[in-house]
């Protein structure tokens, strides 16, 4: 993904300090924050981190930071689909039985 | 307990929903290897993880969630909740689990089925003569190990020659949509590999990957599947898919359109039905 986003090449121990830092609600990174956006759940980071025998789960700290560069830094815009629900629902109805959306919906 | 006496909650998620068939498949074949399963998902059952930016409102739905969960285990026995979703599993193991108090075990359909497969293969009789390439991500192997527990139900059919497809970036096909370029590089990958494998047909794991490849069905001769439709067809079951059928072409009978209202059908799903392929 590194290649996608531009940060083949980047300082990995300041994209992770950033991590810390928003972590704990503090701006971080351009790098950082380039790359909580990028997360796609891969979970290279777990096996990679050095600090995991620690007990760091690198993907979840990754997410968490993404949580907090949305809600507190506001580093990252909020990208809300309010179609998101009514669309499901939609399709749903096109397929499921009386029973089904009774139960489901 | 004996096996026939398993209780068990099947949690499909919202975004199923589009793919009754492949839920109803699902239950059928928790059914058959022995489990008394209740299906629940869509809005009612979120998890929140698409909530990240409403953190207030994504724990509420978290913990309304694992409070029916909860009481299914405390009055009905079912102390045992089976995802589909790896979104859903890795938010309730990571993050709805840890922040509520749970009376209940999570696994995976895959787990779950391949733990059984022994009973399940007593079922699958029928040769499904297809060269199969799977497709995979390298996601959720942090939580279940996927790829290979799919591979193993798959390995069951007689008939089914199985080939590993080359393991793409993230969890499922929806996590690489906002990254330029990196969906269609998986599309491509995939394709490639079957093309290049001499396969007939390519299996998905997940729904999102099957709803970004389904509109590829026929290209190159290659068909579309998922693996719950080729365990059924195993078991000599007609494993129809709507969602396909429709991202071809095709549109729901008059009756379903008007049931889910015109307006509605098209103003949020002909848009998706319509949309270019990852591959074009």
């Amino acid at each position: 993904m590194v290649d996608q986003i531009g940060l083949r090449g980047s300082d990995s121990r300041a994209a992770t300090d950033g991590l810390r830092r928003l972590a704990k609600g503090e701006a971080g990174s351009a790098e950082t924050v380039a790359w909580v956006a990028a997360c796609a759940k891969s979970g290279l980071c777990v096996t990679a981190c050095p600090e995991r025998s620690l007990g760091l789960d690198a993907m979840l700290l990754v997410r968490i930071a993404k949580q907090h560069a949305l809600n507190d830094t506001h580093q990252l815009s909020v990208k809300h689909d309010p179609t998101y629900f009514p669309r499901i629902k939609t399709f749903a109805r096109l397929q499921l039985t009386d029973q089904e959306l009774a139960k489901w919906l | 307990m004996a096996i026939g006496d398993d209780r068990v909650t099947f949690w499909f998620g919202c975004n199923m929903l589009r793919h009754a068939e492949m839920i109803r498949l699902s239950i059928m074949l928790l059914e058959r290897v022995g489990y008394d399963v209740s299906a629940v998902g869509g809005p009612a059952y979120c998890c929140g993880t698409a909530h990240d930016h409403e953190l207030r409102a994504s724990s509420n739905m978290a913990g309304r969630t694992v409070e029916k969960f909860n009481e299914g285990a405390t009055t009905d026995g079912r102390d045992k909740v089976i995802t589909w979703c790896p979104s859903c599993h890795m938010h309730m193991s990571d993050i709805m689990a840890p922040g509520n108090a749970t009376h209940f075990d999570i696994a995976h359909v895959s787990e779950i089925l391949s733990d059984r497969a022994e009973r399940l293969a007593t079922v699958m009789n029928v040769p499904v003569n297809r060269r199969v390439l799977l497709h995979r991500h390298v996601g959720f192997a942090t939580h279940v190990a996927i790829n290979s527990r799919v591979a193993g139900v798959l390995s069951r059919i007689s008939g089914l020659e199985l080939i590993e497809g080359p393991a793409h970036p993230g969890h499922m096909c929806s996590s690489l949509a906002a990254l330029p370029g990196a969906l269609a590089a998986a599309a491509q990958g995939t394709w490639s590999a079957a093309a290049a494998n001499g396969c007939d047909t390519v299996c998905t794991i997940f729904h999102s990957c099957h709803r970004e490849l389904a509109g590829l069905d026929g290209k190159d001769n290659i068909r579309v599947r998922n693996w719950v439709h080729l365990v059924a067809e195993s078991m000599g079951i007609d494993a129809s898919d709507a969602y396909r059928d429709w991202r071809l072409g095709e549109a729901p009978d008059i009756a379903a359109i008007e049931r889910a209202e015109e307006k509605r059908y098209r103003q949020l799903v002909e848009p998706e039905l319509r949309r270019p392929t990852p591959l074009r």
